[in-house]
């Protein structure tokens, strides 16, 4: 009695009408499709069959739901959920959890390489979007986005009686679409470092960095903005909307966290632990990561206030890879991947390349003002190269075709006004040329061609 | 000081935490329902699947211990009031310094033809949901009669099984003994777009047995036809559960009689709750009320009352302030604050708004001659408890809460609001030119109480 349901009759019918059952085969169609792909490693007419696989699963989802809300009257929908196998942890649930955790691990964990097929597909969205190949982070945020949107449809039919949860869950996809996913792609078509308006310190604990600062501070001529942006809602923004609004505004209005928590996690929300125990570790839980986000950045501080002799001198590779690792885009991501066991491999694609050597850069207009910097940069600089090149190569071949290529050489011109930093041609060939097995950590992390992506993304 | 509170319910319960809030004083409460409190308001949603019972328990299992109230499952059935014992169906004694009754309430039946068949009940008890889970594997309808709160639960709950419900209700609309004509059609209409087989002005006038003689197999009604069915629902109000304390020294009526102080003719024994009939009610209000509110504020008393009358010596009326109460109907959100009665009393005026889309609709009743507003009927909008009470309190004057009717409105934010139009009403019904001063906005809300 104590921890089971009542129900002895079976309380959740075979449900699904006939339009139901087209429905699901619709969408069910199109996730085949995908694993399809990703299982043959290739896309073959890519543009065309992700078009399929995302417009499949979506109409298949937009039939299904009308059929399941619009043929009753408006008002709260939670009948059954502690009956369903997928709502209430039945069989359905354990898979769904099985799957997701495996997609993540092999997200996080596994090379590149396990995305290729994936990947593949994603090539044409990404090269219109960001004028560059896919990378797995990029098809990533595509999917997250996807199902933002598609199941914030969803949630909007079933809580069509509540204007409140209508515009919120309008709010959550307009920022997850827009300044999650396609706000930092276009930035990289323009040559800016990749950036995200809705990501603050502590939350975002790079930005509160002294390496955040110096970095946006000097990459392009308007990325000061960025972070000068960062700091007014960290320290007026934030706390003046919180104490108007509560968390809300950010959890569920602007997160992507939270968005996807309130649209596709809306039919396992019921299951989150509501004990005066669980409330009592989440306390301790996010006020010990907020003391440490913030001893750290103040260590960050007062360690580049001592120029790199607080915590350098220690501990120079561990310090290295901290710095580095912070400065990954995808921060949710990223940081439970360098907190997890496998730190280690989850760090490969960062560590710089041996013998690399400041003396191949301008050194005029950046200040290197200790040791503990200077790899940092010198990295830095190499992923500036590869970035522009890049675009170079995108521009040059957008001039083929009228419109798009002049939307792209207004933005090569955008591009252009960043200050060069050159690298001698022959020898930056040299040193990004794919370098074959021998190296392992400098093939993840340099392995040209379409890892081009990749690397600008770990970085920036 | 040993305090026994026979009964778990929202009455009792609130009594112990209040006793102990101010005192340390022995606490031990006796049910035969369940092992730990929940919220009986809440059961349908468990038969809905929308929660597990455990999360219809507000307080988790260490409450108790960590609260030193002693939780003993036991049936009593007797009580001797000279000795202060009470007397459990197992054979257990227990004594008591005070003691507080609050067993509560159970179904009623009028004495139909087959009203102890199985298959037919009511709802109050967990086992009565026990036993509606037991009869719902298979239903292929379920008759439900008396047309009230608890009728409209079960109608949702088999609704939400997929079971067809037909739901006879004696009444020309659905509650229209309590509810004005207009919100009443609406629950009516609302039941019936819900597809429940709506049968108004239609009574139960027996329950056939199946070929077993056990069972219930059809529901007869008083237009004569058979509806077969598996289950029969009898929702026709409750009754104070005092079976066994009847034939004693305790004073009873139709409950345990108390005094304003909660006290029954025994000094050191109260009753609370749905079980407790007041000896003079308020004007305007009944001697039992057999509400969640109610009972939570007689709790209250009753603590206090427990501890003054050996510490201090001041004890406190039960005073229930202003009538309100709330409900859902399905989809509808129902909320009463003061004085709405079915049949406009000839003292009283009424100015009623309906939205065109028929599922929103709110009601100001106000006296005649003064102009102070009454009661305030709402359908499907959420109007602030606080406003409306300190409103009727104070006998604000109809034109006053029109043009500030904003205060009032609790709906969530970026819900349209129908202030105005009400406002506009007002006008062409009186030819008069209000303007609505005061929109929806919580500092506005903040200077007012």
């Amino acid at each position: 009695m104590e921890n089971t349901s009542l129900s002895l009759a079976n309380p959740a019918p075979a449900l699904t009408t006939g339009r139901q059952k087209l429905a699901l085969a619709l969408a069910g169609l199109g996730v085949v499709l995908l694993l399809l792909v990703w299982a043959a490693q290739k896309a073959v007419a890519p543009a065309p069959m992700l078009f399929a696989a995302l417009g499949l699963m979506t109409a298949g989802m937009g039939l299904f739901v009308r059929e399941e809300y619009l043929t009753r009257p408006e008002g709260i929908k939670n009948n059954r959920v502690w009956f369903g196998s997928l709502s209430a942890r039945g069989v359905w649930g354990w898979l769904a959890a099985i799957v997701l955790t495996g997609f993540y691990t092999v997200l996080y964990f596994l090379p590149p390489q396990w995305f290729a097929g994936l990947t593949d597909l994603f090539h044409p969205l990404s090269r219109v979007l960001r004028g560059m190949p896919a990378d797995k982070w990029f098809v990533y945020g595509t999917l997250y986005t996807f199902s933002v949107l598609v199941m914030g449809v969803k949630f909007m039919y079933k809580y069509r009686h509540n204007r409140y949860q209508l515009l919120r869950t309008v709010s959550v996809m307009f920022f997850q679409t827009g300044f999650s996913f396609l706000i930092p792609a276009f930035m990289q078509v323009m040559n800016q470092p990749e950036y995200y308006f809705t990501y603050f310190w502590p939350l975002k604990d790079y930005y509160g960095s002294p390496g955040a600062v110096q970095y946006y501070g000097h990459a392009t001529s308007i990325s000061v903005y960025f972070i000068a942006f960062s700091a007014l809602m960290t320290f007026a923004g934030t706390p003046l909307l919180t104490y108007f609004f509560g968390k809300r505004w950010y959890c569920s209005w602007v997160c992507g966290c939270g968005g996807l928590a309130d649209t596709a996690g809306d039919l396992f929300r019921h299951l989150s632990d509501k004990s005066l125990n669980a409330w009592k570790i989440e306390r301790w839980m996010i006020h010990s990561v907020l003391v440490a986000v913030v001893l750290m950045t103040g260590l960050l501080w007062f360690n580049s206030w001592k120029q790199g002799q607080c915590v350098g001198q220690f501990f120079p590779d561990l310090f290295q890879r901290l710095r580095v690792c912070d400065r990954h885009g995808f921060q949710r991501r990223d940081r439970g991947r360098f907190l997890s066991a496998d730190g280690q491999q989850g760090l490969v694609p960062l560590r710089v390349p041996a013998g690399g050597d400041p003396r191949h850069f301008s050194k005029e207009k950046i200040k290197i003002p200790h040791h503990g910097q200077r790899r940092a940069v010198h990295q830095l600089r190499q992923l500036q190269y590869v970035l522009r090149n890049g675009h170079r190569r995108a521009a040059l071949r957008a001039t083929r075709s009228g419109r798009r290529s002049r939307l792209l050489r207004g933005l090569w011109h955008l591009c252009r006004r960043v200050p060069a930093r050159r690298i001698a041609p022959g020898r930056s060939r040299l040193r990004y040329r794919p370098q074959g097995r021998t190296n392992p950590h400098r093939t993840r992390a340099f392995g040209g061609g379409q890892n081009t992506g990749i690397i600008a993304r770990y970085f920036f | 000081m040993k305090i026994v509170i026979l009964g778990n319910g929202i009455s009792g319960i609130t009594a112990a935490r209040h006793v102990r809030k101010h005192s340390n004083h022995d606490i031990l409460v006796i049910s035969d329902e369940t092992d730990h409190f929940f919220s009986r308001t809440a059961l349908m949603y468990v038969y809905m699947g929308h929660m597990r019972f455990q999360d219809t328990q507000p307080y988790e299992s260490w409450f108790w211990k960590k609260n030193r109230i002693d939780l003993l499952k036991s049936r009593i059935e007797r009580i001797d009031f000279q000795e202060k014992r009470l007397y459990s169906t197992k054979g257990d004694i227990i004594t008591y310094d005070k003691l507080v009754l609050a067993p509560g309430s159970r179904s009623n039946k009028f004495g139909w033809p087959g009203q102890d068949l199985d298959g037919v009940q009511g709802l109050y008890h967990l086992q009565d949901l026990e036993a509606m889970e037991k009869h719902s594997p298979g239903l292929e309808r379920a008759v439900i009669t008396g047309g009230g709160l608890i009728g409209v639960e079960m109608a949702e709950m088999f609704h939400s099984r997929g079971i067809p419900v037909t739901f006879l209700v004696r009444e020309p609309d659905f509650w229209s003994n309590i509810l004005p004509a207009e919100e009443a059609a609406m629950v009516s209409r609302h039941l019936r777009e819900h597809h429940i087989d709506l049968r108004l002005e239609t009574e139960l006038r027996e329950i056939l047995p199946d070929a077993s003689g056990k069972k219930c197999a059809a529901a007869v009604t008083n237009t004569g036809e058979t509806i077969p069915c598996g289950f029969v629902g009898l929702t026709v109000g409750v009754s104070p559960n005092i079976e066994f304390l009847q034939g004693g020294d305790l004073e009873t009526g139709r409950g345990i009689l108390v005094d304003e102080y909660l006290q029954t003719n025994i000094p050191g024994v109260y009753a609370i709750g749905d079980c407790a009939e007041l000896r003079r009610p308020r004007p305007g209000r009944r001697a039992i009320e057999a509400v969640w509110y109610t009972g939570r504020m007689m709790g209250e008393t009753v603590a206090f009352n427990l501890l003054a009358d050996t510490e201090s010596g001041n004890r406190l009326p039960y005073d229930p302030g202003i009538w309100f109460n709330s409900a859902k109907f399905f989809d509808i959100e129902y909320l009463v604050y003061g004085d709405v009665r079915a049949q406009l009393p000839e003292n009283q005026s009424t100015i009623f708004w309906e939205h065109p889309n028929g599922k929103k609709s709110i009601r100001i009743n106000y006296d005649r001659e003064s102009g102070r507003v009454l009661g305030f009927n709402l359908m499907g909008v959420r109007y602030r408890h606080e406003v409306c009470e300190k409103w009727i309190a104070g006998g604000a004057y109809i034109e006053d809460v029109l043009q500030h009717l904003g205060l009032a409105n609790f709906d969530p934010e970026f819900y349209p609001q129908h202030e105005v139009e009400l406002v506009t009403l007002y006008n062409r019904q009186t030819g008069k030119h209000l303007t609505l001063k005061q929109k929806r906005g919580l500092p506005a809300v903040l200077d007012f109480l």
